[in-house]
């Protein structure tokens, strides 16, 4: 018995002494870089250890028979080897595979700025919308400082890689912003209508972009709204060019908030002089109401609402009458609603619904004429995405546009009034693919097929982006695209019989991005077909309208951004360099468009000061010379302007008022005060000497000031 | 003797199944130790490995994932790249810990120092969304378990580094973490491995408001 009992007690024991297995070997990715850091454990035990320096293992465990070893590190696949334990020491070298998700994998770059993710927010950050010195609130504005685009200073819409301002549409959480800017006045820059406030994040497309987006022939600019505000919130602002108030509530799964705003440029036109001959400055409100909800798990519903009425009036010269100045009066008002609901369906299946509604309304008065422009556009959208695996993400979805337009013109002399409208249907699906192979590969293909009731046509637009890394900071990205759009209302209206406006784009980038710096290089080929051509100035037969325009782009923009090298101070400078001609319009010939200059520079800086609470900017804008066409020396957009030069400064400073949170922001745009012409205006008849006399086209006022005080309450 | 061999058997059984919980304290103990000696990215890691190894093992312990959490976002800490995977990493072991241990203090603390590490990464970009977070988390906490001075220290900390005009500074902190000192000193962890740092950390804080 005794025996047996030293046996039982060696048995034990012995197991503990014969059964410990030493176990090595190295942990390595798929490119043979070894991997310090690596958690290398036998399931459900805690036998294991961490890689080292050199990715070098080794332990010993008492765990016996079959046991699984685990291999995990961030940002890879785990991986698990069966085996047997029995003493005999086990070298096993262990490779392991890239998630497909990490931060640096490849990602689709041709064409796109991204704002947004912030954890991959080096491009662009949220907030430098914002506080973009000289964009002044202004989303179109700080767009602006960013390659591809042109500073068209009378202008104010964006105009990109060569292409006309209308080309560009924007988005707001996928949806169609029909009127994204305010209404023109002759040689007054518009801006936008919306707050950069609104959004916590912005795609920036300079072509290339994705098949869920249509009828823009160059550029997308895609809006999303914040998600649900952190807490209730009230606030002021005082500006030196109107007021503003804001409450925002939030409950624990919805919020509201509400904004009203009331701008009059009178005091600040009575303080600084104007070129331009105001009659009435521009005034107006606006106001807007923003809810969130979510709903179930991860539904959210979100609705915009916004609406404004401005009213402005300036005399402004005759080119048929010379001498002769005319007041133009225009009272505009604008809305906008939009409503989405996402939700998760399952584990792979995403929705994504929507509807919006904008309207536009502008009435101007030229004299004693009066012109009214009116349109309506109801989108609803319905897009699906799926998750068929790891390696594959495909969405599809549908959408459908009404927009109605429609014209009056009172002719006083004539004493009558005519009237002309269109409507039209567009209906549009998309089908898109991603798919990435490992973290190395990525590519996205697509295709977009629209039909437009008022012209009876269809048009089938394929999309392809392919992105390679080429190092572990670099990639290679291409992407080919075609893209249609109707032509513009004022030809629509008077034509139906007209095809689509066509653009086919090439893009070949190569992107840098270490740490906090990103470098980007990117050179395109854009050709046009079928854009709107007439015959001759003034054209007054309609039927005259026709497809037969065309023209070429291309060009190289280049980005630097480094938010490291300096503490406290974040810079970026684009230059873009561009080559483009076309024939469109009532041009006689083929030329390089009014809205084009060849050499654009920007330098943006911000620099934050801790211990005066306060944040400096400075934006530096080249352009060189614009095209614009003299009737006296009869060569057709022959000419060109001077160079633009502006240098414009902002400071915010963070206070408290009464101990509530305060910013007070200060702008000064053109400091020193560069006499910039934008263009050159000429009559359209001779003197009596034969000579076509011509006013420069210039901003209102050298330097423009801005005052403005935000506090939270 | 046969029953002498059964009871020596039984005895060594029980012994094994008993004390399961012992190797468990014993592992955690240890680890705990060192991470106070923690200096170095490399350190945590292969603290924030050891306690993932014991989660994994034990399944149904929150504190092995709350300390392997922990050690993480001490980890995102030392490098600006790497940061908001680290802290990605860490919020999948916070939820862990949260599922197996809801309307915890310790656990909703180091939530809210989770979000402390998001503002450190881009204290302009991300302060205005990530602070009420970090805030929200550390009232909860406070309401949870009125005793637990973690959340004082951290709030405290936090304000400290806010900007006056923000609602920060000496001021406000001060006080604050004179609290949190006083909590650590009346604080009785409920094991010996339960959450118990910090209080090094408040006494230089708190020596230096008075400066």
């Amino acid at each position: 018995m005794k025996k047996l009992f030293i046996s039982i007690i060696i048995l034990i024991t012995s197991i503990n002494s014969f059964g410990q297995t030493k176990i090595s070997g190295v942990v390595s990715d798929n490119n043979g870089e070894t991997l310090p850091g690596a958690n290398i454990y036998f399931l459900d035990s805690y036998d294991g250890t961490s890689s080292d320096t050199l990715g070098r293992y080794s332990f010993r465990t008492d765990l016996t028979g079959k046991q699984i070893l685990i291999v995990s590190f961030l940002g890879y696949k785990n991986s698990s080897t069966e085996m047997i334990l029995e003493g005999k020491e086990i070298n096993l070298n262990i490779i392991l595979k890239e998630n497909n998700n990490q931060l640096d994998a490849v990602v689709i770059s041709a064409g796109s700025f991204e704002a947004g993710d912030e954890k991959k927010a080096v491009v662009l950050k949220p907030l430098d919308i914002v506080t973009t010195a000289g964009g002044l609130g202004n989303i179109y504005g700080a767009l602006n400082t960013l390659p591809g685009t042109q500073i068209v200073g009378e202008d104010g819409r964006i105009f990109v890689r060569g292409g006309d301002g209308y080309e560009t549409k924007t988005f707001i959480d996928g949806m169609l912003v029909e009127n994204p800017y305010s209404s023109k006045m002759p040689d007054v820059p518009v801006r936008g209508r919306f707050s950069p406030f609104l959004f916590s994040g912005t795609m920036f497309s300079t072509g290339g972009y994705s098949a869920e987006y249509g009828q823009a022939l160059s550029s997308a600019l895609v809006l999303n709204t914040n998600d649900l505000p952190q807490k209730s919130v009230s606030s002021i602002s005082l500006m030196s060019v109107g007021a503003g108030f804001s409450h925002t509530k939030r409950w624990k799964r919805s919020s509201v908030s509400f904004e009203a705003d009331y701008t009059n440029l009178a005091p600040y036109f009575n303080l600084i002089n104007q070129d331009f001959d105001w009659k009435t400055p521009p005034k107006g409100f606006g106001g807007n109401i923003i809810a969130r909800k979510k709903t179930g798990k991860n539904g959210l519903i979100k609705f915009m609402g916004t609406f404004s009425h401005s009213k402005s009036e300036l005399s402004y010269p005759d080119f048929d009458n010379i001498g002769v100045k005319n007041n133009i009066g225009l009272i505009n008002d604008n809305s906008y609603l939009n409503l989405t609901y996402s939700d998760i369906l399952s584990k792979k299946w995403l929705s994504k619904a929507g509807i919006s509604f904008s309207y536009n309304d502008d009435n101007t008065d030229i004299d004693l004429d009066n012109f009214k422009e009116t349109n309506k556009t109801v989108q609803a959208k319905y897009t699906l995405t799926h998750l068929l695996n790891e390696e594959i993400i495909i969405k599809f979805g549908s959408d459908f546009v009404n927009r109605d337009y429609s014209q009056k013109y009172f002719d006083f002399n004539k004493n009558k009034t005519y009237k002309t409208s269109f409507n039209d249907n567009i209906a549009s699906v998309f089908a898109e693919t991603e798919i990435a192979i490992g973290n190395k590969f990525a590519a996205r293909a697509g295709s977009r097929f629209e039909y437009s009731s008022l012209i009876s046509k269809m048009n089938l637009a394929p999309r392809i982006s392919l992105a390679y890394k080429t190092g572990k900071k670099s990639q290679v990205s291409f992407a080919y695209g075609k893209f249609f759009q109707n032509p513009q209302n004022n030809f629509l209206v008077f034509n139906n019989d007209l095809d689509f406006e066509s653009a086919s784009h090439y893009i070949l980038n190569y992107q840098w991005i270490k740490n906090d710096r990103v470098f980007r290089v990117e050179a395109y080929y854009k050709k046009y077909h079928g854009l709107v051509k007439y015959d001759s100035l003034h054209s007054s037969n309609p039927d005259a309208y026709n497809n037969t325009g065309n023209g070429y782009a291309k060009g190289i923009d280049i980005f630097w951004r480094d938010n490291k090298t300096i503490n406290n101070v974040e810079y970026w400078i684009s230059y873009s360099f561009i080559d483009t001609e076309r024939n469109y319009l009532d041009y006689p010939e083929t030329a390089t468009p009014t809205f084009v200059s060849t050499h654009n520079l920007s330098t943006v800086v911000k620099w934050y000061v801790p211990i005066l609470h306060s944040q400096f900017g400075a934006t530096y804008s080249f352009n060189s010379g614009r095209t614009y066409f003299n009737p006296n020396t009869m060569d057709f957009l022959s000419n060109k302007t001077g160079s633009y030069n502006n240098l414009s400064l902002n400071v915010s400073y963070l206070t408290n008022i009464f101990k509530k949170f305060t910013i007070v922001y200060f702008s000064l745009g053109n400091i020193f005060g560069v006499d910039n012409i934008y263009s050159y205006h000429y009559n359209s008849k001779p003197n009596p000497q034969g000579i076509y006399k011509s006013f420069a086209v210039k901003p209102g006022a050298k330097r423009f000031v801005f005052l403005g005080v935000f506090i939270s309450i | 003797m046969k029953k002498n061999v059964l009871i020596i058997v039984m005895a060594l059984f029980s012994l094994t199944v008993f004390s399961s919980e012992e190797p468990y304290k014993e592992e955690m103990g240890k680890n705990i130790k060192s991470m106070e000696k923690a200096k170095s990215l490399n350190d945590f890691q292969e603290l924030s490995n050891k306690f993932e190894r014991i989660a994994k093992a034990e399944n149904e312990k929150w504190l092995p994932y709350y300390y392997s959490a922990f050690c993480t976002i001490n980890m995102s800490f030392f490098t600006k790249e790497k940061c908001d995977q680290y802290l990605d990493e860490a919020q999948k072991m916070i939820d862990e810990a949260n599922r197996l241990s809801p309307n915890n203090s310790e656990v909703e603390t180091l939530q809210g120092y989770l979000y402390l590490g998001r503002i450190m990464r881009d204290p302009q970009t991300r302060g205005m969304k990530y602070s009420p977070m970090a805030t929200g988390c550390f009232e909860k906490a406070k309401a949870l378990n009125p005793n637990n001075p973690r959340p004082y220290y951290l709030s405290g900390q936090n304000l400290l580094h806010t900007p006056v005009q923000f609602g920060g500074g000496k001021t406000v902190a001060c006080p604050i973490l004179t609290i949190a000192l006083e909590k650590y000193n009346s604080f009785k962890p409920e094991s010996e491995i339960s959450p118990n740092w910090g209080m090094k950390e408040t006494e230089e804080l708190v020596k230096n408001c008075s400066k």
